[in-house]
């Protein structure tokens, strides 16, 4: 006897094993966050006391989540058109496919393979204040030395440049698979109707990558408001606050002083804050593009 | 032999002395002689039980062979009983305990480090000993270790040893300078004779430090760094029973005591607020904070490096900070006993000697005291003394954690130049804000 399977059941169990996915590494564990941010839970502790809205409500009277949420911000502000630019002007550069240009592209990808740790101690050695390499060249120049990532005023700028570096590379690509994707017949007839690079890149280039651009706009938006690493492992948050991030707070508080309950309310408030920005930005450019 | 030579500063530390203790340690973990220290009467385990071991890894691999060869110096005298020895970067071992004990994973036996006792007794991570562990080897320990133990009159876990930082200083540099540092604690430099001894030893060229009088070991110089510096000029940073900072931390003798800390950096210029690797043993510095474990290190790996040791300075009264890892006994183990008898092993009396011997560091055992005749000569007579007669444990509470990266990020603002006092403010609010979380 054979039997069979109507074709939107067996679209179903196809998509099965990724829902189960989803809801066992996505979803589930957002439910359960949620729920652990309404209680005063310690990790320990199964039967933490429910606090209600408490933990969302005592993060308005924290001063180091608003200098946190205010640094995050400044970092995004820094870092997504400079990774953007950045990212553009090597994507143009590489565009043309020979050998060199492909060892070119490759170099420009390397710190994207590197560890974001060793990244961050290189750059650390690199920028120690006030004997480091980075002041010995400037000695030479007679500058006076430089306290970089000690300095409140230079710290997050630094980091900022450094992650430009390390992630320059991500957009360099997604900007080339877009520019392989508009036709050369354009060009073609832009150079016989007399017009130059410039306003080539101004009239075809850059309006057709304008979906591309959405995109890396959107995702170094989130990325930038997940910045940690280059905290955690060079200042700390220090000086004075100066790099206080939104997650290097939760990491705190989760992980360091056990306070489950009020990291989860700032993960909660961090995901609200990514996605107003992200719903935003869809918004503006789409407007753009479509007005 | 340039190592052994007496310098006109003092008396250098020789390595050969140094070394000898590490050697024989070495010699005695290759004989197998560890197995001889693990007292072999004990439970008898049921056939394949394991028992999980976590510790923080050290940098010297010696002393995590020590600790594993303690594991299976165990195995081999309890049979059938697996030993499972794990070590973790100290950077995550903290968060992996806190994280393996809400998944119910915790090892059996694990380093706890003593100022944490207090969090986790609050959060019931770890077993009472005292039903335990017996009077008459209680009796074996100092009165500082026993204090370190008890926490609301219980104890909790057992110490691996005593430590505690006193100044190392290059011989050399304090040789040229004509300088003579104390090796008695009666005639211990004050503040103000330190200040005069590092400006001295200071060298500045075309406005920039080439070589700094002062570096410390560990950065940033946390709670456990500095707080010697408040307590010897009657600094504190929590109330007596660790419940409150304000008045406290930000008292006028600890405003004082971190003005002065910070000065060392910013005005006087006379420590680096962020050291190349090694500033001490590559000779950038002249002066270093460290504990016996760490100038046996410094010792073994700059071998031209002739290192001599006083006492940190004093002010109102003297203070060297203390405190060691513990062994404790996880609160979600199924096998009490078992655990027990590996903890009372690993810090019984032959198995702490042979800790002490390898590691440097000083014992909290009166009979290892006793056994160890080097301990009473100099260099360990400066820690010794440091340690017996001036003495500042670290606050007890269960917001440790909390209070440390407090006192850590204020100390940081400080040394960059900020005014002490409303730093010290802003972390004494904060610290109460979190003690208050504990009642």
């Amino acid at each position: 006897m054979r039997w069979s399977l109507r074709p939107e059941t067996a679209g179903y169990l196809f998509v099965l094993p990724a829902v189960l996915g989803l809801l066992a590494f996505g979803i589930i564990p957002l439910i359960y966050a949620f729920v652990v941010s309404l209680h005063n839970y310690d990790l320990v502790n199964p039967r933490a006391p429910y606090v209600g809205l408490a933990n969302y409500t005592a993060l308005a009277t924290d001063r180091v989540f608003w200098t946190a949420l205010r640094n995050t911000s400044a970092y995004a502000l820094m870092l997504v058109p400079l990774q953007t630019a950045v990212g553009l002007s090597l994507a143009l550069m590489v565009q043309p496919s020979t050998r060199w240009i492909a060892l070119l592209r490759a170099s420009y990808f390397m710190p994207v393979v590197v560890s974001y740790v060793v990244a961050a101690g290189l750059w650390e050695i690199l920028f120690a204040a006030p004997n480091g390499p980075m002041n010995s060249l400037l000695a030479l120049a007679h500058v006076p030395p430089q306290l970089f990532f000690q300095d409140r005023h230079q710290a997050l700028p630094l980091i900022a440049l450094m992650s430009s570096w390390k992630w320059s590379g991500i957009t360099m690509l997604i900007y080339l698979s877009g520019l392989h994707e508009i036709p050369a017949e354009l060009y073609e007839a832009a150079g016989v109707d007399g017009a130059g690079g410039l306003r080539q890149f101004g009239n075809i280039t850059w309006p057709l990558l304008h979906r591309i651009t959405l995109f890396v706009l959107v995702v170094n938006t989130i990325e930038a408001f997940k910045i940690f690493t280059p905290v955690y492992v060079i200042t700390r948050g220090g000086p004075l606050n100066a790099t206080m991030v939104l997650v290097f707070h939760l990491f705190r508080e989760g992980f360091r002083y056990v306070h489950l309950g009020d990291a989860s309310a700032l993960s909660f408030v961090l995901l609200v804050v990514i996605l107003t920005l992200a719903t935003l930005q869809f918004r503006v450019l789409r407007g753009e593009s479509q007005g | 032999m340039r190592a052994q030579k007496v310098g006109r500063a003092g008396t250098p530390i020789g390595r050969r002395t140094l070394l000898a203790g590490a050697a024989g340690s070495a010699a005695a973990l290759a004989s197998g002689a560890l197995r001889a220290v693990i007292r072999t009467e004990g439970v008898r385990a049921a056939p394949s039980t394991t028992l999980q071991f976590w510790y923080t890894r050290y940098a010297v691999p010696l002393l995590n062979d020590t600790l594993d060869g303690f594991g299976k110096a165990f195995e081999q005298s309890h049979p059938g009983v697996k030993v499972q020895v794990q070590a973790f970067p100290y950077g995550e071992y903290f968060q992996k305990i806190n994280t393996a004990y809400a998944g119910n994973q915790t090892p059996d036996v694990f380093f706890v480090d003593f100022p944490l006792i207090a969090n986790y007794v609050y959060r019931k991570m770890i077993v009472a000993l005292d039903p335990l562990v017996a009077k008459t080897d209680l009796d074996d320990y100092y009165p500082a270790p026993r204090g370190d133990m008890t926490y609301q009159d219980k104890i909790w876990a057992l110490p691996l040893h005593q430590s505690g930082e006193e100044l190392l200083y290059n011989v050399d540099a304090l040789d040229e300078a004509k300088i003579r540092p104390p090796h008695s604690l009666d005639q211990q430099w004050t503040r103000e004779q330190f200040l005069d001894v590092a400006e001295k030893v200071v060298r500045r060229a075309a406005g920039r430090v080439t070589r700094w009088a002062y570096a410390t070991t560990y950065y940033p110089p946390g709670l456990y760094v500095i707080q010697p510096w408040l307590a010897m000029s009657g600094g504190e940073i929590l109330s007596p029973d660790g419940t409150r900072a304000t008045g406290y931390l930000n008292s006028p003798a600890t405003v004082q005591a971190f003005t002065f800390w910070g000065d060392l950096y910013t005005k006087r210029q006379l420590a680096p607020i962020q050291p190349t690797p090694d500033t001490f043993g590559t000779g950038q510095a002249v002066f270093t904070q460290g504990n016996p474990f760490v100038l046996r290190d410094i010792v073994q790996r700059f071998h031209n490096l002739r290192v001599g040791v006083t006492y940190l300075p004093r002010d109102r009264r003297c203070a060297t900070n203390m405190g060691a890892y513990h062994i404790g006994i996880s609160a979600q183990t199924k096998q009490r006993d078992l655990a027990w008898e590996f903890v009372s092993s690993v810090t019984g009396r032959e198995a702490h000697v042979q800790w002490v011997k390898t590691t440097g560091y000083l014992p909290a055992r009166k009979s290892t005291y006793a056994e160890l005749p080097y301990l009473k000569q100099y260099p360990w007579s400066v820690f010794w003394d440091g340690l017996a007669r001036c003495g500042v444990p670290r606050p007890r509470t269960p917001a440790f954690d909390f209070v440390d990266d407090a006192v850590t990020d204020a100390s940081k603002d400080i040394q960059l130049g900020h005014p002490a006092k409303p730093a010290l403010d802003e972390a004494a609010g904060k610290i109460d804000q979190e003690i208050a979380r504990y009642k």
